[in-house]
């Protein structure tokens, strides 16, 4: 059995609210707007929770580098059930690679052995710091987890690819990232998320996992809102689509 | 500032090539408005005839100054801790400002990594580079542009590549070195390889290449429906691509999802049939050609982001498309 698996997590804007761009386009609106868990971290903690079910591990510890406001995702994380909670307190959300430093910090801190983390962030979408993480540690990786098991000391992992899967055998220590199949995160119940409210936090500060303040690497310059409207033009028919396939060069001719 | 591009990997079991030429030639390109030397670095398993002739390849794309082949069994399977850990003695001994590649999951696996390894900021989906130190990406499924400016000596940008015109081919053979650089003895590997199942297209051709793409959605999800979108797509040459919620149900293999967390595609046409048109999966079709969508529902959001729309049963649509093609379909 390990010991410990390290689940990070980020807040992010909730998903059915459309992004808006702060007056000044310096960045995007998010005061006041619904925040939560970002997707494929929640998906990361559910598969770290049921590892520890199966009796594979001892505990799960959910951790979040970000502003106090992001509190609000270590409690989700404690009411789904994870054992610990760490809240490394930052201003403003740290690039990737200032966060996976913190992390790999955080990841020595608790003596993880396993760390499951999201693909990505739904807000940036970078999808880059479980990989920079794993650099950091000097573990291997296993991205765009679809399945998971542990068994001796080895994560054997069925991962997406480009095209088709990939099956991975990587030692423990190891970083796994999250793809949409790994699990479906469960209900949380009230009663849970009462007694989440109780649980303890652990607070460390920037300076415990070794941030310093730094300029930004790759500064928000401006944002724009994307124009996705197009025509729209209403079909009356098939034949008419077949019509407009047609003008387009898009309908094989010779035939029909 | 020069550059070193990472050559697009082919889909194993694709087409047996060890390159994807045409991405690679789009990373060419774009590599080149860095106005410094250009580089292809080519990984293969062994250097045999089949990784000389790719390599030949990329060394005949206009604007590369030199091609390293890559050559070693440890570098089977594109494993991220073996080449990251190449890469960074590479970039490191060349002095590489800038490391390109594209944004498909088997380079966001290596190339974050390897920023990881360098210290360096990795800045993916870029689409648009305006001068070497300021690049345009999306963000929030695309609802958001960003300009990002990139302040450090190094930097990882992984490329959408179909946002960039590809590099010219100037000679049948290679035109510039292929270079085979000595490997380093202690390169990790941790990681084994079991498999390598490369899904199953049924000949379709490549969702980022095919010039038309046929969606999925739930409401074209039905064992009729599905049988007959995939039927017109063997008829048009198309490719298919599904939204998540069809992945979710099993419905279709997670390589057809198109969207925010799938693949982003640039096809001359995109017909979706039973699509609502959440954002996230618009995130994957705004750069379609033409966008016509097909569902019941007159009022569903995909219709004011196409181009043309038809507010008629998927499978009625299906039904009449394939006959105008001359093909057999049950009636009602
Ligand atoms: C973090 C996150 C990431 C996501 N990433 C992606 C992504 O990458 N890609 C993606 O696609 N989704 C993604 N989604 C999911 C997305 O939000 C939508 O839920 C999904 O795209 C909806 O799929 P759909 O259009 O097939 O289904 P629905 O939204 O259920 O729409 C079905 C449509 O079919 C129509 N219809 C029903 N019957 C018929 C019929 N007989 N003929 C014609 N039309 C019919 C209906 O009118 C409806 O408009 C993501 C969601 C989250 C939260």
């Amino acid at each position: 059995m390990i010991d410990t698996i390290l689940a990070p997590i980020r807040q992010t804007l909730d998903h059915h609210v459309q992004a808006r761009v702060l007056p000044d386009g310096s960045g995007v609106d998010d005061q006041g707007a619904a925040k939560i868990v970002n997707p494929f971290d929640e998906i990361a903690l559910e598969a770290a929770l049921r590892l520890k079910e199966q009796g594979v591990a001892a505990r799960v510890v959910a951790a979040v580098i970000g502003p106090a406001e992001t509190e609000k995702a270590l409690r989700t994380a404690l009411a789904m059930g994870a054992d610990a909670a760490a809240l490394v307190e930052v201003e403003e959300l740290p690039e990737p690679p200032r966060v996976a430093q913190a992390l790999a910090a955080l990841a020595r801190r608790e003596g993880a052995e396993l760390v499951i983390m999201g693909k990505q962030a739904i807000d940036d979408d970078l999808g880059v710091t479980a990989q920079m993480l794993a650099a950091r540690l000097g573990w291997p990786q296993a991205m765009f987890a679809a399945e998971l098991r542990v068994e001796d000391g080895v994560a054997h992992v069925l991962c997406e690819a480009d095209a088709g899967t990939r099956t991975l055998k990587a030692p423990l220590p190891c970083v796994v990232a999250a793809d949409l199949r790994l699990a479906e995160p469960r209900f949380v119940s009230l009663a849970n998320v009462m007694k989440a409210k109780r649980k303890p936090i652990e607070r460390l500060s920037a300076a415990e996992v070794g941030l310093e303040v730094a300029e930004a690497h790759t500064p928000l310059l401006k944002v724009e809102a994307t124009r996705r409207r197009r025509a729209g033009e209403m079909l009356a028919d098939v034949d008419a689509l077949i019509a407009t396939l047609r003008q387009r060069g898009l309908w094989p001719e010779g035939q029909g | 500032m020069d550059v070193l591009v990472l050559a697009a990997r082919d889909a194993p079991g694709a087409s047996g090539a060890l390159v994807d030429e045409e991405r690679t030639a789009r990373l060419v390109a774009a590599a080149r408005r860095f106005s410094g030397v250009v580089d292809v670095l080519l990984p293969a398993a062994a250097d045999d005839g089949a990784a000389r002739m790719a390599a030949d390849g990329l060394a005949a794309l206009q604007g590369v100054r030199r091609v390293w082949l890559a050559a070693d069994a440890r570098l089977t399977g594109w494993l991220a801790e073996p080449l990251a850990a190449l890469l960074a003695d590479v970039v490191r001994c060349e002095g590489y400002a800038r490391i390109i590649g594209d944004s498909s999951l088997a380079h966001r696996d290596v190339l974050a990594r390897l920023a990881g390894l360098l210290r360096a900021p990795a800045l993916t989906d870029v689409v648009d580079i305006i001068d070497a130190d300021t690049v345009r990406r999306p963000m929030y499924a695309g609802d958001i542009l960003a300009t990002v400016g990139i302040r450090s000596e190094l930097a990882v940008l992984l490329l959408r590549a179909v946002a960039f015109a590809p590099a010219e081919k100037i000679a049948e053979e290679a035109a510039v070195e292929v270079v085979v650089p000595e490997m380093p003895g202690n390169l990790p590997c941790p990681v084994e390889l079991l498999e390598e199942e490369a899904g199953d297209s049924s000949g379709r051709p490549d969702l980022g290449r095919a010039r038309i793409v046929l969606g999925m959605g739930r409401g074209a999800m039905d064992t009729e429906s599905r049988a007959l979108l995939l039927q017109l797509a063997e008829k048009l040459g198309a490719a298919v691509a599904a939204t998540r919620a069809v992945v979710d149900e099993g419905l279709a293999p997670n390589d057809w999802q198109v969207g925010q967390t799938g693949k982003q595609i640039a096809p001359a046409l995109y017909i979706a049939f039973g699509i609502s048109g959440a954002h996230q999966h618009l995130a994957g079709i705004a750069d379609a050609e033409t966008i016509i969508a097909v569902n019941t529902d007159a009022d569903a959001p995909i219709f004011a982001a196409a181009d043309h729309g038809l507010a008629m049963d998927a499978r009625k649509a299906l039904k009449a498309l394939l006959a105008e093609l001359g093909e057999h379909v049950p009636d009602e």
